[in-house]
């Protein structure tokens, strides 16, 4: 049997992108799933593992941002738009 | 007008008389090559469901950051099996810097004359200014990836 039930979402924003902290949750649903039905001890072990897991993905996706604005603001500055620089708030 | 969540009837049939694949290895008709898997997005005036059987481009979201026929879909998990459960799933896709309004998705495979497989109904309208617009897919599991034959 085929299944029909399908489940999914939908994330958007206006105005600017996602942020670590937005993208973090989703790579973590990749990561690992806790099932509903799970022992409610190992549940409560997996999600603190998880909670663990989201911090270490949040700081390293904020350490991605900051390192890909160093490499754009060094591109405006050898184009000889330094003063650009300022909108990256590096 | 409407778009109903449903595996598409059509796509059933054209799975049991190989129509669709989805995997890179080990296929049963010419090359190891998986098809091309596409997923595009409509408006709330389209009318999409179980009997919808290929992309069209009626009622297709347009706006920037679009581009008609929607995104090429990675398939991020190639069929495989958990107890008695086949499935497979794609990657999340995303359209950048985009100010487009949709209520919900197809996903077809442009390698076979863009035969339809599933519609996603997102519920309601769903819009991004300026933004990112993101369909994110389960997890790929025997529970929850996107298709699954149990």
């Amino acid at each position: 049997m085929i299944l029909d039930g399908i489940d999914f979402k939908v994330n958007t924003t206006s105005g600017r992108g996602f942020t670590p902290e937005e993208l973090a949750e989703r790579a973590l649903d990749k990561i690992m799933y806790v099932s509903k039905d799970a022992n409610p001890l190992i549940r409560e072990q997996a999600e603190v593992f998880k909670g663990h897991i989201k911090e270490v993905l949040i700081k390293y996706l904020k350490q991605a941002v900051q390192s890909d604005r160093t490499t754009l603001a060094n591109k405006l500055r050898e184009a000889g738009h330094s003063d650009l620089i300022k909108i990256l708030e590096i | 007008m409407a778009i109903t969540q449903a595996m598409c009837t059509s796509f059933k049939v054209e799975l049991l008389s190989g129509g669709h694949n989805f995997n890179t290895t080990n296929v049963a008709r010419s090359a190891d090559t998986a098809d091309v898997f596409k997923i595009a997005m409509y408006t709330s005036s389209a009318t999409l469901g179980s009997t919808t059987t290929a992309y069209s481009v009626t009622n297709e979201v347009s706006g920037t950051g679009y581009t008609a026929g929607g995104n090429t879909l990675t398939i991020s998990q190639v069929p495989t099996s958990s107890s008695t459960t086949a499935f497979l799933d794609f990657a999340d896709t995303t359209w950048s810097s985009a100010t487009i309004t949709a209520n919900g998705a197809l996903i077809y495979n442009s390698t076979n004359s863009n035969t339809a497989v599933a519609v996603l109904a997102f519920g309601g309208d769903k819009t991004s200014t300026n933004g990112d617009f993101s369909i994110i897919f389960p997890s790929a599991d025997a529970s929850n990836a996107i298709i699954r034959i149990a």
